[in-house]
C-alpha cells in the first residue's frame, strides 16, 4: 500500500485506493461491466450492482436511495446542487448566500450565479475561518432562496457549526447545500436526523479512483438538470453511469463508516504529536484555535521563509503536502482560505495543509518532522 | 566537467532551446531541475490566447513540464510576476515617458532570470542556473576572467542580451547550448523525438500583444500615452515641420508613421524630453559616432576596457563596430566609434567586446 520513498501527507487532496475498494472493482473488472440502462443481462447485472451502491450508502447516510444522485465527483455535484436549486427555486427570489472560504466549486458556482443576475452575498469569517451564525441571520432577506456552506474547511479541518445554520436557514424557508467532502468519514453523518437539505460527496478522497461523487437532494426538494441527455440518476443528472464507481463509492463509504472512531482515534494522536513536533521550529503558526477541528489535517504557516522555496525543499526530499487548492499551471497561487481569514499573501504560501490518511503512521510523522525542521532552518530568515 | 551530483536549475520557457538544454544537462550526468517562470499574464495584457506567441501560458509551462516528465526530473513554477511587473514593466513603462526605447529582455535577464532566480535558487540549496541561451561561458585572454562569449550559431548568438550578468552570477551560470547552432538543436530534439522539437521562435516582447507597444501602454498603463504631451517634429535646419503626438510614439531611426509629407525619406534621429521636441531628418542625419552610456556592469577589471580598441554593438540586430571606450564620471562612459553609425538609440543597450567576449555594457544614455 505505501508509496515507494514518499513521505505522503496530502492525502485531503487524494488518497491511495483502500483495499476494499481495490477488490471490489477487481471483481467486477473479471466479471465484465456494460451499460446499467441496457436491457440485456449484462446491463441488468450492472444495474443491480448500482442499486446495490446506492441502497448501501442510502443505508450508511440515513435516507432513501431515491436520495441519492451519482455525479463525476464533488465538484459535479455541488455545482448541481446549487445550480440547479437556484434554477428551480429563483421564482421566490434571486439571492443566495455563501462563505469566503468554500472551495471553488462552490465559489465559481455562486460567481456564475452572479453572473445570471443572481444577488449574491459572501458571508465574511472570523480570523478563524469562523462563520458566526448570526451574521448568517442577518444577511437573509425576504428574496433569499438558497445558502451552501461546507461542513469541514479542506484546508484548515475547520469544522463549522452547520445543523445550527441550517436551523436558520430553515427558519426562513432557505434551502441549505452542505459540500461534506472532507467531514465524512471524520464526522458521523445521519441525514434522517439532520436538518440538511443537499450534500455533496467525493469518492477520491475516500479511498476509490477519481471519477465518481454522490448528490444527497432530500425528498420533495426540486433541483433543475444541468445536463442534458438520458434520465439516468434520479431524471436529473444525464449521462452514462460510472458503475464501477459507484460500487468503489459504496465500498469506501461503508469501509469509513465503520472504520471512524477508530481512525479518528489515530488521528487525534498522530495530530498531537505533529503539534508536539512542530511547535519550537521557528516562526511557526499553528493555523488551529480551540478543538472545533478534525484531526487528520493541521495548516500551519511560517513567517519570514519564502513559501515557494519551502515547498520545493520538502517535494526535494520527496515529502508531499499541500498548499490550499493545487493549481492547474503548478504555480502556488496563496490559499484564497487563509486570505479570507486575514493572511498576507507571503504567509498564505508559506503555509502547510498536512492531511493524514489511514495509512499514515507515527514514523512517518516523525521523519516529515525531521525534515521540515532542517528545511525551516535552513531558509528561515532572521528579522531583525 | 565533474558533473556528478552538482544540482542545477534549467530555466524552462517552453521552448525548444530550453527544453534540449535541460536534455543535455541530465545527459551530462547533473542534478537537474525545471523551473519555468511565470512572469505575466499574457492574457491579461490583451493578447489572443489562441493567436499570438504567449509567453508563460499554460501550454508553455505544459511543454516545460512535460519535457521534465520525459526526462524523469522535477518541475517547479515559481511565480515571479510581482518582480517582473515591479522590475521589467516600470522600467519599460518609465523609459518610454522618458523618450526612451528600452530593451525589456535585457532587464528581465540581468534582474529576473539571473538576480532574482538566483536568490531562489540558494533558498533552495542550488549552486548552478543553466538557460538556453546562445552564447558561451570563455575566458577572457587578456585579463583571465570567465566571461560572457559570442554563440557558436553567429545568427542565433544572444550574448548582447546578457552583458548585465554580475561576475559572481556568472560564475554560477552555465549555457548548454553555447556551442550548438539552432539547425542542430532542432536536428537534436527531433532526434530524441521532443515535443516542442517544432515550436516557433519567440521573436516578440513577451508582455507586448502583437508587438504593439503603444497598445500595451495604452491598455495597461492608461494615462501614460494619453497624458504626453503633443509638441514639435523639429528637422536639421532647426525649423518645425509639424506636430508629433507625444514623445513615446517615436524611437531614434523610425521612418514610418510619423505623418510628415516633405517629399523625402525622413527619419526620427533624436527625442529631446526636456523641450517635447522630436528631432527629424535624412539617414545622414541620424548617424554619429560618439554617445554615453550608463548604469554599467564590467565582466573584467577597467584597465582591458577603457582606452582599449573594443567592438561596440549598440542593438540586437547590429554588427559590433570598432570603438574606444573612456570613462567620464563613476557611473557614466563615453564611446567613440571610428566610423558614424546610424540611430544609435537611447534605452537601448551597448554592449562591449573584446574580440568574442562581452567585456561589459551599459544603457545608451545620450548621443
Amino acid at each position: 500500500m505505501k508509496r515507494s520513498d514518499t513521505i505522503y501527507l496530502d492525502h485531503a487532496s487524494g488518497t491511495n485506493l483502500l483495499p476494499e475498494v481495490k477488490s471490489c472493482i477487481s471483481g467486477w473488472l473479471d466479471s465484465g461491466v456494460a451499460n446499467p440502462s441496457s436491457i440485456h443481462q449484462d446491463g441488468r447485472r450492472s444495474a443491480a450492482g448500482l442499486d446495490d451502491a446506492r441502497l448501501s450508502i442510502a443505508q450508511v447516510l440515513g435516507c432513501k436511495p431515491s436520495e441519492i444522485m451519482f455525479t463525476s465527483g464533488a465538484t459535479e455535484a455541488n455545482n448541481l446542487a446549487i445550480l440547479g436549486a437556484a434554477e428551480a427555486l429563483q421564482s421566490k427570489g434571486r439571492h443566495v448566500i455563501t462563505n469566503k472560504t468554500e472551495h471553488p466549486s462552490v465559489i465559481e458556482s455562486y460567481k456564475s450565479l452572479e453572473k445570471n443576475g443572481f444577488q449574491v452575498t459572501y458571508i465574511n469569517c472570523d480570523e478563524n475561518g469562523d462563520i458566526d451564525p448570526e451574521d448568517f441571520r442577518a444577511s437573509i432577506t425576504e428574496k433569499t432562496i438558497l445558502a451552501s456552506f461546507m461542513w469541514v474547511n479542506n484546508e484548515t479541518g475547520l469544522i463549522h457549526p452547520i445543523e445550527e445554520l441550517a436551523r436558520i436557514a430553515h427558519e426562513y424557508g432557505v434551502r441549505l447545500h452542505c459540500d461534506a467532502v472532507q467531514a465524512f468519514g471524520h464526522i458521523p453523518i445521519d441525514l434522517q436526523n439532520s436538518p440538511l437539505d443537499s450534500l455533496a460527496l467525493s469518492g477520491h478522497k475516500l479511498g476509490t479512483p477519481a471519477g465518481i461523487g454522490a448528490l444527497f437532494v432530500r425528498k420533495g426538494h426540486a433541483i433543475s438538470h444541468q445536463s442534458f441527455g438520458g434520465s439516468q440518476e434520479q431524471n436529473v443528472r444525464a449521462g452514462t453511469q460510472n458503475h464501477l464507481g459507484t460500487t468503489a463509492l459504496a465500498t469506501a463509504i461503508e469501509y469509513h463508516a465503520e472504520h471512524l472512531k477508530l481512525n479518528e482515534k489515530k488521528y487525534f494522536e498522530l495530530n498531537a504529536q505533529l503539534q508536539n513536533q512542530l511547535k519550537d521550529l521557528p516562526d511557526i503558526q499553528i493555523n488551529r484555535n480551540g478543538n472545533l477541528y478534525t484531526p487528520n489535517i493541521l495548516n500551519c504557516s511560517f513567517h519570514n521563509i519564502d513559501g515557494e522555496a519551502l515547498f520545493i525543499r520538502l517535494d526535494m526530499k520527496n515529502i508531499a503536502v499541500s498548499n490550499g487548492a493545487a493549481c492547474s499551471s503548478g504555480s502556488q497561487a496563496p490559499s484564497h482560505v487563509l486570505t479570507a481569514l486575514g493572511f498576507d499573501e507571503n504567509l498564505a504560501q508559506a503555509s502547510l495543509r498536512i492531511s493524514m490518511g489511514i495509512e499514515t503512521t507515527k514514523q512517518e510523522i516523525d521523519d516529515f518532522c525531521g525534515e521540515l525542521r532542517q528545511i525551516v532552518h535552513a531558509i528561515h530568515r532572521e528579522t531583525t | 566537467m565533474g558533473s556528478k551530483d552538482k544540482k542545477v536549475v534549467i530555466a524552462m520557457s517552453g521552448g525548444v532551446d530550453s527544453s534540449l538544454a535541460a536534455r543535455l544537462l541530465v545527459d551530462q550526468g547533473y542534478d537537474v531541475m525545471g523551473v519555468t517562470m511565470k512572469l505575466w499574464g499574457y492574457v491579461d495584457s490583451g493578447g489572443r490566447p489562441t493567436h499570438d506567441s504567449n509567453c508563460c501560458s499554460l501550454d508553455d509551462i505544459n511543454n516545460a513540464k512535460a519535457e521534465c516528465a520525459s526526462l524523469g526530473i522535477p518541475h517547479y513554477t515559481l511565480d515571479m510576476s510581482a518582480e517582473f511587473k515591479e522590475i521589467v514593466i516600470q522600467n519599460f513603462v518609465s523609459e518610454y515617458k522618458a523618450g526612451r526605447t528600452p530593451n525589456p529582455c535585457i532587464i528581465c535577464n540581468t534582474e529576473i532570470k539571473w538576480h532574482a532566480l538566483l536568490n531562489k535558487l540558494d533558498d533552495l540549496g542550488v549552486q548552478y542556473l543553466a538557460t538556453g541561451h546562445y552564447a558561451r561561458k570563455v575566458k577572457h585572454s587578456a585579463s583571465g576572467k570567465w566571461v560572457v562569449g559570442r554563440g557558436k550559431d553567429k545568427n542565433k548568438d544572444q550574448s548582447y542580451v546578457l552583458w548585465g550578468i554580475r561576475p559572481e552570477e556568472l560564475d554560477r551560470t552555465l549555457f548548454p547550448l553555447g556551442d550548438l547552432s539552432k539547425q542542430e538543436v532542432r536536428e537534436q530534439a527531433a532526434k530524441a523525438d521532443m515535443r516542442t522539437a517544432d515550436t516557433p521562435e519567440s521573436m516578440e516582447i513577451c508582455f507586448v500583444p502583437d508587438n504593439d507597444y503603444r497598445h500595451f501602454l495604452s491598455d495597461q498603463y492608461p494615462g501614460v500615452i494619453e497624458a504626453a504631451p503633443k509638441g514639435n517634429f523639429v528637422n536639421s535646419s532647426g525649423e518645425i515641420i509639424g506636430e508629433h503626438l507625444g514623445i513615446h510614439n517615436y524611437t531614434v531611426g523610425q521612418r514610418k508613421g510619423l505623418g510628415l509629407a516633405t517629399g523625402e525619406r525622413i527619419f526620427v534621429n533624436k527625442i529631446d524630453v526636456d523641450t517635447n521636441t522630436v528631432h527629424v531628418g535624412s539617414k545622414a542625419d541620424a548617424e554619429s559616432t560618439n554617445f554615453t552610456v550608463n548604469s554599467c556592469n564590467w565582466l573584467v577589471p577597467e584597465a582591458f576596457i577603457f582606452d582599449q580598441k573594443l567592438d561596440v554593438q549598440i542593438r540586437y540586430n547590429h554588427a559590433a563596430k570598432p570603438a574606444t571606450v573612456s570613462r567620464i564620471s563613476e557611473d557614466e562612459v563615453q564611446v567613440v566609434f571610428e566610423t558614424p553609425e546610424n540611430a544609435i538609440t537611447p534605452g537601448q543597450s551597448a554592449v562591449f567586446f573584446h574580440g568574442e567576449a562581452v567585456v561589459g555594457g551599459g544603457i545608451i544614455k545620450s548621443i
